[in-house]
């Protein structure tokens, strides 16, 4: 039965609030456990790099449990949490089980390899593992999981492929990921209010770049260089200049574009995305490493999905980190690189919703002139990512906590770190990780075979080498130049 | 019940659930089925059909698009609405 949408409409039907409500849940064990001290986030699985297999996890509290114990609970845990949501969603709840149990063991194997001593430890981790040789990837182990993943995703039999993508959710994974790095930032900020406030006034400059610039520089080099029809350059335009997949079926439906549309060009992002994270943090590591913060924000700028840019942040944070110490001495505090490629992002899906009003009003009033139709308000509000919600509720309310319930940010930080930590540290890296490995199953390099994908992939290419990405690094460089994460002791 | 209405104004208001066939555009509600190739001409033939059943007089048409029909199960994640359409006829 066709019915009127309301303002709440979709609460308990979308990945996006389901990611705030699982965020958020997450976000609030960690806070009750801190203040009252009962220990409900002790389970939580915590991989580390390792020389003998059977140091490779822990229980974040492991006076709660063994290892294996805390494995099996954080299985038991995060397939039964999601299992909800997924039943809420209506999906096929035992093809989801399913699904999901292989993508989390292999998540699993990932990490534990990719944390293996010879791989990931740095030249001044060695001593510390008794061993005289590595390959110093930080982050292998995100790696890992891409590789893993893409092999699924591009070469096991179609059927397993299909199946598998049940339970392989990306923007779903890192969605939630993102509510619990908003606890970080606000867990951090209690020490750095300063610095974080700096950080989330600069990554706000990405909305212009996105919105005022990349769009009309894309939308334009699509009609007139690449000749497309209006609705397929708008389309294009904001997936590859405003936030990908959730821009461009965000721009068809304002436009009333058929849906076949955006679903040729989602296919496109994503690949792109991928690529993207493949290249982009090695090459950023490798030559900007006096401009860190810049380069993470330039990540929120040029890639295409939250996934990929998250991932691709987490990657960046690990290869900086590395080169930092190793390179200049100094030890910067995990996360901050990260969190300035999640901080623009953030910014720019939050302003989608108005742009995609924007366009409505533009494209019904102004270029179709379809009388009777009205373009109504609350579209900003369909439209808004719910989940970012969730990452400014877990800022505040541990900011709040923090500056009301101790009597100096000292006293708070150390207090609150028994729940947070294993909140925004070792669960949301595991986040981080099933999303590295459902990314690579989802992503079918096959998708650019597509008939009638050829112009748009060369149009896409085109657009973000010689418009998104220089124009990107240059707005990233301007509002971010010169910040520096704050350092720790060894 | 072809319609309901509204609390405030009194305005009818017919409800569609809407998605591409590849070839047009299907408006439907459990008891009437409309298409159209494009969008004017699909708003053009709900307008007729009303006017068949219902009395003269100014009706809201909402229409939403049918997103688990029209858009592949992957892409969910990513934004989880298309449109929903308000368009105002006067059935006179």
């Amino acid at each position: 039965m066709a019915e009127e949408r309301k303002w709440y409409t979709g609460m308990f039907s979308t990945e996006d609030w389901w990611a705030f409500w699982l965020g958020t849940f997450f976000v609030l064990l960690g806070i009750i456990t801190s203040l009252s001290g009962v220990d409900l986030v002790g389970w939580i699985i915590k991989f580390g790099k390792w020389v003998a297999i059977e140091k490779s996890f822990k229980a974040s509290h492991p006076d709660l449990m063994s290892p294996v114990a805390a494995l099996i609970a954080t299985y038991i845990i995060l397939m039964l949490t999601t299992a909800i949501g997924a039943y809420f969603m209506k999906w096929d709840i035992k093809k989801y089980i399913g699904a999901f149990t292989i993508v989390f063991w292999l998540s699993v194997l990932s990490y534990i390899i990719g944390e293996n001593a010879y791989i990931a430890a740095t030249e001044l981790d060695r001593a510390k593992y008794g061993i005289d040789w590595s390959l110093s990837l930080g982050g292998a182990f995100y790696i890992m999981a891409l590789i893993i993943g893409l092999i699924i995703g591009n070469l096991a039999p179609k059927g397993f492929r299909e199946f598998v993508k049940l339970g392989a959710r990306p923007e779903w994974f890192i969605k939630v990921a993102i509510v619990m790095l908003g606890a970080k930032l606000g867990y951090l900020a209690i020490k750095s209010l300063g610095y974080a406030v700096h950080l989330l006034a600069a990554g706000a400059s990405a909305t212009i770049a996105a919105y005022l610039l990349f769009w009309p520089l894309a939308f334009l080099a699509g009609r007139k260089l690449f000749k497309l029809s209006r609705e397929w350059a708008a389309c294009l335009a904001s997936g590859i200049s405003i936030c990908g997949v959730s821009a461009a079926i965000a721009t068809a439906g304002a436009i009333r574009a058929r849906p076949i549309v955006p679903v040729m060009i989602s296919a496109l992002i994503v690949v792109f995305a991928v690529i993207e994270l493949i290249i982009l943090p090695g090459v950023l590591a490798a030559f900007w490493l006096n401009e860190p913060i810049a380069a993470g924000a330039s990540l929120g700028l040029t890639v295409k999905t939250d996934g990929a840019d998250a991932a691709a942040g987490a990657i960046l944070d690990e290869l900086m980190r590395s080169r930092a110490a190793l390179e200049l001495g100094q030890q910067w505090e995990e996360g901050w690189i990260l969190m300035s490629a999640v901080n623009t992002k953030i910014w720019i899906d939050m302003f989608i919703g108005v742009w995609a009003f924007v366009l409505a009003t533009i494209w019904v009033y102004k270029v179709e002139r379809r009388p009777g139709e009205k373009v109504q308000k609350m579209e900003i509000w369909w439209r808004f990512p719910k989940f970012v919600l969730g990452y400014f509720l877990a800022m505040f309310l541990l900011l709040f906590i923090g500056f009301n319930l101790y009597p100096d940010s000292a006293t708070a930080y150390k207090a609150l770190t028994l729940g947070i930590k294993p909140v925004e540290g070792s669960l949301r890296k595991f986040f981080f990780v099933l999303t590295f490995t459902s990314i690579g199953i989802v992503t079918d390099f096959r998708a650019l075979r597509q008939e009638g994908l050829g112009k748009l992939t060369l149009a896409y290419a085109f657009i973000l080498a010689v418009i998104i990405i220089p124009i990107g690094w240059l707005i990233a460089w301007l509002f971010h130049m010169g910040m520096m994460p704050p350092t720790v002791s060894p | 019940m072809m319609y309901t209405v509204n609390k405030k104004d009194f305005m009818r208001t017919v409800s569609f659930d809407i998605h591409h066939n590849g070839k047009e555009w299907v408006a439907h509600n459990d008891e009437i089925t409309v298409t159209g190739e494009t969008l004017d001409e699909l708003d053009e033939n709900i307008k007729l059909k009303l006017k068949e059943i219902l009395s003269e007089g100014r009706v809201k048409v909402t229409m939403e698009l049918d997103y688990r029909r029209n858009v592949p199960h992957w892409i969910w994640q990513y934004h989880p609405y298309y449109f929903y359409r308000t368009i105002f006829l006067d059935l006179d």
